[in-house]
């Protein structure tokens, strides 16, 4: 019956006209993710209607071009212009644009399309082999799981605090406090609306990064006279890059797609805090830990690869449990149901076929998505050879326009434009920006969850110390923050 | 060679304090509790996470404060005459253009609601094309042509997405 399936799915996947579809939606994709403001779940949402018409096969592998390669293309802003085209691409640009920099944005190009190929088709594989054992573990976390997690995800501030940890945490503390406007997740109250209804619903993620790397980035570069472009355009290096280079970081990669699949299955948490778990992890574990932050690729490929491991990790709750991950997980959810398709156990016995092909189609979407890659990254190279006079100008308006689009309001301008200045004002005066959006990106997860387990446990604490999963995370959350600098302090005692 | 001391941590561990203790006294006006709210969900509510979130920028930044000054008073640390005039030479700051920069995103965001976007789009292009300087005129013309009235019939006919057209194009 397996053997069968997946005979029934490569015929699809391999029919010429799913072959051009995959690569339709991998290049509306690629548009979509590459476009600060306009996010992969929009581009989804916007494909799902003109899926109707066609076959359910053609229609979900569409679907599933478009969604691995948004998920890569918010890298290639984040290289290029420093602006994250999605969430998840965040933890890219803290390396990405140092190496754009430096002139090795071909580089750095290169390695995150290799890296979120190789994490996209681990991920494909996992949902291939191992999605029923996979989808009980996602069963396994209740709210104290989910707040041991996220808070894990937090412990990531103390690594990307750069030379100031004070700094660090207070750059934190204000993410998380902007985090609180709008909505409180338990009682409803509003928190710091100031009596505007735009604020009702929280300051959104992406006007946020907007203001806080597009924005900020071209006011220092009008104060800097923009020299720091120039200086990019004069030494651009360029080198031919194939799969050997990316060899040395094949541990790296596998490590962090695996952390990606991990957290991909469980509900509500995503590619961003995939991404900052695994950019933690690599640092802990390389062997040029001072070169993060300053501009290196093995940062770059774990961050990738982490963000791209939880494309089809995310559909494993959603197509065996009927729980969507996250939005596009929910998008993909509808879109099944449309076609036809009920998600849940015996989903795989009723469509056994259908459910291979969407497998094997993750597969397939992303080496035509690594082909159309390797094509696309020559022309995206070249942005930033043209003259600042013409770039700066281009990326404000595309970030203002990405801002209003978001919430088509025009106060989501005003949010981008008060989170440039923000942004601007913290590098001048030292204060760190990535331990903020970290902080921005995960305060809704941790309260939520923090709050839920408190009220399941009646107000006390020892719900995350009794489940083992939380526990295991909490610890780790310990280890992780206080044994470098202990181990550090003992060597330097020696 | 004079000692001259370092404002840029007092005055941002100052200005960090400022923000939070403003934040902190405006918790009660800001997060207005119901009454339901203290019995249901006990000393666990809307506001305390925003509490504890500025006590404790509060008191980082007191550290910090005093941190900054201790700093300063070690020698080394301050910066000499010869270093503030190396710092100075290595880069030529350009606030007015920051300045120009910031107010002409602020106008546009006003101007695309009473104007239209096309109208604000060409004014934001042109102003921060001539902050950035080093181009010609044709080439403010067509970038601020290209941003404006294609993008919006791109946005538009693709996207669905409906910019304000102001009070010329209505």
């Amino acid at each position: 019956m397996l053997y069968d399936n997946i005979l029934f799915a490569l015929g699809n996947v391999f029919a010429v006209h799913n072959l051009i579809y995959i690569m339709i939606g991998t290049m509306i994709g690629m548009f979509f993710g590459s476009m600060p403001g306009l996010t992969v779940t929009l581009s989804v949402a916007l494909l799902l209607p003109f899926t109707f018409g066609l076959d359910p096969a053609s229609g979900i592998l569409m679907l599933t071009g478009t969604y691995c390669a948004g998920t890569y293309a918010g890298s290639i802003t984040a290289i290029l212009i420093n602006t994250p085209g999605t969430p998840s691409a965040v933890a890219t640009c803290w390396d990405g644009y140092p190496l754009t920099r430096q002139g090795r944005s071909y580089e750095a190009l290169s390695v995150a399309l290799n890296s979120s190929v190789l994490g996209g088709i681990i991920s494909a594989f996992s949902l291939l082999f191992f999605a029923p054992q996979i989808a009980k573990m996602a069963l396994q976390f209740g709210p104290a799981e989910k707040f041991a997690l996220t808070f894990f995800g937090l412990t990531v501030i103390a690594r990307v605090s750069g030379k100031s940890l004070s700094k660090g945490m207070v750059s934190a503390l204000f993410g998380l406090l902007i985090a609180t406007v709008g909505m409180d997740p338990v009682s409803g109250i509003p928190r710091f609306a100031f009596g505007r209804y735009f604020l009702y619903g929280g300051i959104g993620m992406i006007e946020i990064f907007i203001g806080l790397f597009a924005i900020a980035e071209i006011f220092r570069q009008i104060e800097e006279r923009t020299q720091a472009i120039k200086a990019g355009k004069d030494m651009i290096k360029r080198k031919i890059f194939s799969w050997m280079n990316i060899v040395p970081f094949y541990k790296t990669i596998i490590k962090s797609s695996i952390i990606g699949i991990i957290i991909g299955v469980v509900p509500g948490t995503g590619g961003s805090i995939a991404s900052f778990i695994a950019y933690d992890e690599a640092k802990r574990a390389s062997k040029e830990p001072e070169l993060y932050g300053k501009g290196s690729l093995e940062a770059v490929s774990a961050s990738e690869s982490a963000n791209n491991g939880v494309t089809a990790a995310t559909l494993i709750p959603a197509l065996t449990l009927g729980i969507p991950g996250n939005t596009v997980a929910a998008v993909f959810l509808g879109a099944l149901m449309i076609h036809g398709m009920t998600p849940g156990p015996q989903l795989f016995v009723e469509q056994g076929g259908l459910m291979y092909t969407l497998m094997i189609g993750f597969i397939v979407a992303n080496l035509i998505m690594y082909l159309l890659g390797l094509f696309a990254i020559n022309w995206f190279d070249k942005v930033i050879s043209a003259p600042p006079s013409i770039l700066l100008p281009t990326i404000l308006v595309m970030c203002l326009v990405g801002a209003y689009t978001l919430s088509n309001s025009i106060y989501s301008c005003y949010i981008a434009l008060f989170a440039g200045v923000v942004g601007y004002l913290m590098q001048k005066y030292g204060y760190p920006t990535a331990p903020m959006v970290i902080a921005i990106i995960l305060e809704p997860m941790v309260e939520q969850a923090l709050r839920q387990s408190l009220i399941l446990s009646d107000g006390s604490p020892m719900i995350f110390l009794t489940r083992p999963i939380s526990l295991a995370f909490i610890l780790l959350s310990i280890i992780v923050s206080f044994l470098p600098p202990i181990l550090k302090y003992v060597k330097a005692k020696k | 060679m004079s000692q001259r001391w370092n404002y840029k941590n007092i005055i941002s561990a100052l200005v960090t304090l400022i923000i939070a203790f403003v934040i902190y006294i405006s918790i009660p006006a800001q997060v207005k509790l119901p009454k339901f709210a203290y019995e249901v969900a006990g000393s666990f509510n809307a506001r305390t996470v925003p509490y504890f979130l500025t006590i404790t920028i509060i008191i980082l930044s007191i550290i910090d404060f005093f941190l900054s000054i201790r700093m300063n008073l070690v020698k080394n640390i301050t910066k000499t005459d010869v270093e503030q005039q190396e710092e100075n030479k290595i880069k030529s700051h350009n606030y007015i253009g920051v300045l120009i920069a910031f107010v002409s995103i602020l106008l546009w965001i006003i101007f695309t609601i009473y104007f239209g976007f096309r109208l604000a789009t060409i004014f934001l292009v042109i102003t921060v094309m001539l902050v950035i300087g080093h181009c010609k005129w044709w080439q403010m013309v067509l970038l601020s042509f290209i941003l404006s009235i294609p993008m919006d019939y791109f946005l538009k006919a693709v996207l669905r997405v409906y910019l304000p057209e102001g009070i010329f194009f209505e």
